[in-house]
């Protein structure tokens, strides 16, 4: 790669002066001008910078060279001035107009032209003299740019489009009003002016020297352009405005210039009624505010008095709480009271049960002892009246067995295990062997599962249901389980619809048989299975039919 | 070789009622022991075992089964369980509880504390003699291979 040493840019850095933050430079007006922040300018000689500080503005935005002039703009800043200025010949000289919008544009043969903010700009040229011209825009929106055209007429470019011709040839050449569209708003006020009308000699009284028409309408003479323009008011939409000057004995152009408007609806903001609506909305919103501020106090006055009424009521329910409270402390009172005497009454069933046993277990075994060994020295009444007493005596046993079962069942707990059925019944029917042998009747075991219970109780349950099946008459008796329950069938008696429901409560007996039986059996065994979270029922196609008895367990 | 019969059978039973027809039944079937001894409360019963009070100095051999009554006054059953399986000397002799009700927790509470079996007092008294028989059976042969050590 080939470098050509004398193009490579040199570091001049001892010579710029770079720390006084150059904004823009300038070639021309005789010298390369480099512009800082806060009005600092420098110059570049042959043989060096200048520094140039005597500015009539501090802030310059912009600068131009025209010929050995520079012209430029300085903002109003940190308390300097707005407005144009020009350096030639080592004098800074300020023009104090109106605001510029920091554009500047370069016509022909050293045309100046800078732009103003409403509209109007300047034109700095030979024939402007030793200051600028201010010259006025047809419409007071803000210029996009200003060009001359080579025939030297000056094209300005409103915002919006409108475009606005000075004519470098004609006479007066700013009297015309060029072709072209605007855009403006419903309402506006447009103001057409008209441009160096003072060069026509007024006419004689009554002699007009203009017409204008709207629309196409009808031609309206007149004889100076109003200074404020013409006041027209436009509806939304497209409308053309034509203005001639009427030739008497004048160079004039008369032909028509036309300008084109597109109105366009006002914004919202920009309505009539936007301020009467939104000052109505606003009275209505503070109105409202001052409505809910009222309706707050109010509800605050409902708060309060609900409050109270909260209060009151707490007041009572504590009160109440309180009266509560004591009602619970005798309840538990009561309660403590009531376990201790069903203690006491478990207790008293148990040492009476036991008791009583005492003496029954003796009348059973002497009245064995008489039948056994002394039914030789006895007549046959007297047999059957010792054999009445050992029955009896064991009837009594079993009933108060059943009764001391029964009071237990609430007091003690035994825990729960898994029962295998099938060795519980086997045991179960060595422990009745005697009892079965003696009725000569058949058993028949079907498969069973095992269940989770208490063993004690449940075996119970089993002894009683073949004990009632044994005692009322059955010959065969089935035991087995099916639908999730254990059964236990008997061909016996059977059980009439009437007492199929009454069998289950405490001291009911079907029928006065005279047979081994114990009515609290059956109220005891729905008592277990109720702790068992079972159920057991009965069902018999009637009297003479047999009865099955069925129960479950754990069926939650 | 196996002993079949007892050599001395105590009974402790406070209804003399009770302790007349079991020990009745018992002489009955005179099979079951040499001797029956009857003693009708829980202190007689640990001072015979163990040798105290009247006892004292007692030759005769200590007892090859003990028919225990659970409800007693004074001394109990638990009371009288808890003595003799707690002395070294005695407490492989065979207890056997004698109960009136069908109680389970009185039994499981029996069995807990050291007893090797229990009868319900009898009613049915075949029954009630043929469940002795064979508990004194098997008690004095496990008696005596615990002797024998």
């Amino acid at each position: 790669m080939h470098i050509d040493e004398e193009n490579v840019p040199q570091v001049l850095t001892p010579e710029i002066p770079t720390s006084d933050s150059p904004r823009f430079h300038v070639d021309g007006a005789g010298g390369f001008w480099l512009f800082g922040d806060f009005g600092l300018v420098k110059k570049r000689h042959d043989d060096g910078w200048e520094q140039i500080n005597e500015l009539p503005g501090k802030y310059v935005s912009l600068a131009i060279g025209r010929g050995d002039e520079l012209w430029f703009i300085f903002d109003a800043f940190a308390g300097g001035r707005a407005g144009l200025g020009r350096y030639r010949e080592d004098v800074w000289t300020p023009f104090n107009l109106n605001t510029l919008s920091g554009e500047a544009y370069h016509g022909a043969e050293d045309t100046l032209f800078f732009a103003e903010r409403g509209g109007d700009f300047y034109i700095v040229s030979d024939k402007s003299g030793d200051r600028p011209v201010r010259r006025s825009a047809p419409l007071s929106r803000m210029i996009r740019f200003i060009v001359q055209d080579l025939m030297g007429d000056l094209w300005v470019v409103g915002e919006g489009g409108a475009v606005f011709r000075y004519r470098s040839d004609g006479i007066p050449p700013e009297t015309q009003i060029l072709a072209g569209s605007v855009d403006v708003l419903h309402g506006d006020r447009l103001n057409v002016r008209f441009e160096g009308v003072e060069r026509f000699k007024p006419k004689a009284e009554g002699i007009f020297q203009f017409s204008w028409r709207f629309d196409s309408g009808p031609w309206t003479d007149f004889r100076m352009p109003p200074e404020d323009g013409l006041p027209i008011s436009l509806k939304v939409g497209e409308h053309s405005l034509e203005v001639r000057a009427q030739d008497e004995g004048f160079d004039v152009d008369t032909s028509a210039a036309q300008l084109t408007f597109n109105v366009h609806p006002i914004p919202l903001q920009e309505r009539r009624w936007f301020f009467p609506v939104v000052a109505s909305v606003s009275v209505l919103t503070l109105l409202l505010a001052g409505i809910t501020f009222v309706s707050r106090r109010r509800i605050a006055y409902y708060a309060e008095h609900l409050q109270k009424l909260v209060d009151e009521r707490t007041l009572d329910l504590k009160t109440a709480n309180i009266h509560l409270n004591s009602e619970i402390a005798e309840h538990q009172q009561a309660e403590k009271a009531l376990r201790a005497s069903e203690q006491n009454m478990q207790e008293l069933i148990y040492i009476a049960s036991h008791d009583l046993q005492t003496p029954i277990v003796s009348m059973v075994g002497f009245a064995g002892i008489i039948l056994k060994r002394y039914t030789k020295e006895m007549s046959a009444e007297g047999i059957h009246a010792v054999k009445r007493i050992k029955w009896n005596a064991e009837k009594m046993r079993k009933i108060i067995l059943s009764l001391l079962d029964l009071s237990r069942l609430n007091t003690v707990k035994n825990p729960h295990r898994t029962i295998k059925t099938k060795i519980l019944l086997e045991e179960l029917f060595n422990e009745m062997g005697l009892q079965i042998s003696e009725k000569d009747v058949a058993i028949k075991l079907r498969k069973l599962p095992d269940i989770k219970g208490d063993q004690t109780r449940i075996t119970s349950v089993f002894r009683n249901l073949l004990s009632n099946a044994l005692n009322y008459g059955g010959k065969n008796i089935t035991i087995g389980f099916t639908k999730n329950a254990f059964y236990v069938k008997d061909d016996g008696i059977g059980i009439s619809e009437h007492n199929i429901q009454k069998i289950f409560k405490a001291g009911e007996r079907l029928k006065k048989v005279d047979v081994d039986g114990v009515g609290m059996g059956l109220t005891f065994c729905r008592k277990v299975i109720e702790q068992h979270e079972g159920k057991i029922w009965a069902e018999s196609d009637g009297i003479g039919k047999g009865s099955t008895f069925y129960f479950t367990v754990n069926d939650s | 070789m196996q002993k079949s019969k007892l050599d001395i059978l105590l009974l402790v039973e406070d209804e003399p009622d009770h302790a007349h027809l079991i020990m009745d039944v018992l002489t009955e079937h005179g099979h079951l022991a040499n001797q029956i001894i009857w003693v009708k409360d829980g202190r007689e019963a640990v001072d015979y075992v163990l040798r105290k009070g009247k006892n004292k100095g007692r030759n005769s051999s200590r007892p090859g089964l003990i028919l225990l009554d659970i409800k007693m006054p004074e001394l109990d059953g638990f009371d009288v369980l808890k003595i003799l399986k707690a002395d070294d000397d005695v407490k492989t002799i065979p207890i056997v509880m004698l109960t009136t009700t069908r109680n389970s927790e009185d039994v499981e509470k029996a069995l807990a504390l050291g007893a090797n079996d229990y009868i319900s007092k009898p009613v049915e008294w075949e029954a009630f003699v043929k469940t002795v028989g064979e508990l004194g059976k098997y008690w004095a042969f496990i008696s005596d291979a615990n002797l024998a050590k």
